[in-house]
């Protein structure tokens, strides 16, 4: 099977925010079922201080870190912020900004 | 399906207790076996979700035959989850409808209060997806997620769905086995600390120990077994078609009406699986028993208390009553039972011919619905 490439950007379906982790998570948690453009659907963390921006419906870009996809509800604007500061660190977590925001800016 | 009747049923007291597993079990069996007349079965199953993690016990079939003192009466254990009670009184009534047995004890418990929360919480997440499970799902924030999904897309408002713990208590402060006695208001529930956002600790099951039974044979009695269904979908929230009902439940339902001959408009007494308090409204749509996003109607216009016209959980449900997990499911067909024959004492309902049981298992991945008769 090819693997396939899946557009950064979905909506949110549902979510929550968890009070009472299981063990090795950090309360507040929050956790949204999020469906990409297509129709694929999975779990993503969220940033816990984003977690009031979360309404079902919400566009949400999705961004991959060690393995786990997290949701961001950051604007275009938030996200060049956050480019700058980042610029010197990892590359590749630039790029994966970089290429969010391009899908993102590409999509309006 | 060829005639299955309930001959006796037995229930301990709910709740924090001291008595391990196997006398919890015992004591709901021989309660049954007195009630039904019976001193010996031709097979027994017993009904529990995880007794190896929880108690330390395994092999429950024989064990608890044995601790019976029936160690040569043929017997095993079923498990689905939350809904095992369920699918043992299923597994026990397919036995003897097929003619495999004329008798069979069910008995079906869980005794989880020797364990911290921390560790019966992952003990109730086994039932969750792996994967979604690495992402610190647990079955209260799965149910948050869906819950919200169905309180936004049916615009109920978080009064009205703190009405259903609050009914649920008061059903439940009249059953002396019940694991809560004490009613709750609407503000009660309003100020319970979050659990995952948008439910709160009074929407919530506590962690229970107890044990039901029941005695089944092919002879003639008062109560039949009408109805059997089994309904089942994918593990994984991510793959469900619906967020705002349950398919499982669908599904079972329909098997269990086309095999009773009635619809849901016979019903007139339901237990059904309100572990997390919404889902009572998300049941009853799936059960036909209310229109898609109408259960909320029933529930403040009182048709669902138990004077009402549809008395729901009379026994105060799985969040009053209590939830030892393997025992549920069972605990509400001993329900419908007593309902049926007029001996539920302060929360009988009125001269019902008709009850419902629904008992979900997992996130709603393997789910159930008994329907019993009194002919």
């Amino acid at each position: 099977m090819a693997p396939e490439t899946l557009p950064a950007l979905g909506e949110i379906l549902s979510y929550t925010i968890l009070y009472s982790p299981p063990a090795g998570f950090a309360a507040p948690l929050p956790i949204a079922l999020v469906e990409l453009a297509g129709g694929v659907r999975f779990l993503c963390h969220g940033h816990g201080e984003q977690a009031g921006r979360y309404r079902i419906g919400r566009q949400v870009a999705i961004e991959e870190m060690d393995g786990i996809y997290y949701v961001s509800t950051l604007t275009l604007r938030e996200r060049i912020g956050l480019v700058w500061r980042r610029r010197g660190e990892a590359e590749e977590k630039i790029r994966s900004i970089l290429r969010t925001t391009f899908r993102r800016f590409r999509r309006r | 399906m060829p005639a299955v009747y309930v001959a006796g049923v037995g229930c301990t007291r709910f709740g924090r207790l001291g008595a391990p597993l196997l006398p919890l079990l015992a004591e709901a069996a021989q309660q049954a076996l007195r009630d039904a007349g019976l001193e010996q079965v031709d097979l027994i199953v017993a009904g529990a979700m995880n007794p190896e993690e929880f108690t330390g016990d395994g092999t429950l079939g024989p064990l608890f035959a044995s601790f019976l003192g029936r160690a040569h009466t043929p017997a095993f254990r079923v498990e689905s989850g939350t809904s095992s009670g369920a699918a043992a009184f299923f597994a026990a009534s397919s036995a003897i409808a097929a003619g495999f047995a004329r008798t069979a004890l069910v008995v079906a418990g869980e005794k989880m209060t020797d364990l911290p929360t921390p560790r019966v919480a992952e003990i109730l997440s086994r039932m969750i997806d792996p994967t979604e499970r690495r992402y610190g799902a647990t079955m209260p924030a799965l149910a948050a997620i869906v819950t919200r999904a169905y309180a936004e897309t049916h615009h109920l408002s978080r009064r009205e769905l703190a009405l259903i713990p609050v009914k649920n208590h008061r059903n439940g402060h009249r059953n002396p086995l019940a694991h809560f006695q004490a009613e709750i208001t609407v503000d009660d529930v309003l100020e319970s600390r979050l659990i995952a956002d948008p439910l709160r600790l009074y929407e919530v099951c506590p962690i229970s120990d107890g044990a039901a039974a029941a005695v089944l044979t092919a002879e003639r009695r008062p109560v039949r077994v009408a109805g059997l269904g089994e309904g089942s979908d994918h593990v994984a929230l991510r793959h469900r078609r619906s967020l705002t009902s349950f398919r499982a439940t669908q599904e079972a339902a329909r098997r269990a009406y086309a095999m009773a001959g009635i619809g849901p408009a016979a019903v007139q007494v339901a237990e059904v699986h309100d572990a997390f308090t919404p889902f009572e409204l998300i049941n009853l749509e799936d059960l036909g028993l209310a229109e898609a996003g109408k259960a909320v109607r029933a529930l403040v216009r009182g048709e669902t208390a138990l004077e009402g016209r549809l008395p729901v959980n009379p026994s105060g449900g799985l969040k009053a009553r209590g939830h030892p997990v393997g025992a549920s499911g069972l605990a509400q067909i001993v329900e419908i039972v007593w309902q049926l024959r007029g001996e539920a004492g302060g929360r009988q309902v009125r001269e019902p011919r008709v009850g419902l049981a629904q008992s979900i298992g997992g996130l709603a991945s393997m789910n159930w619905v008994t329907i019993l008769a009194r002919d």
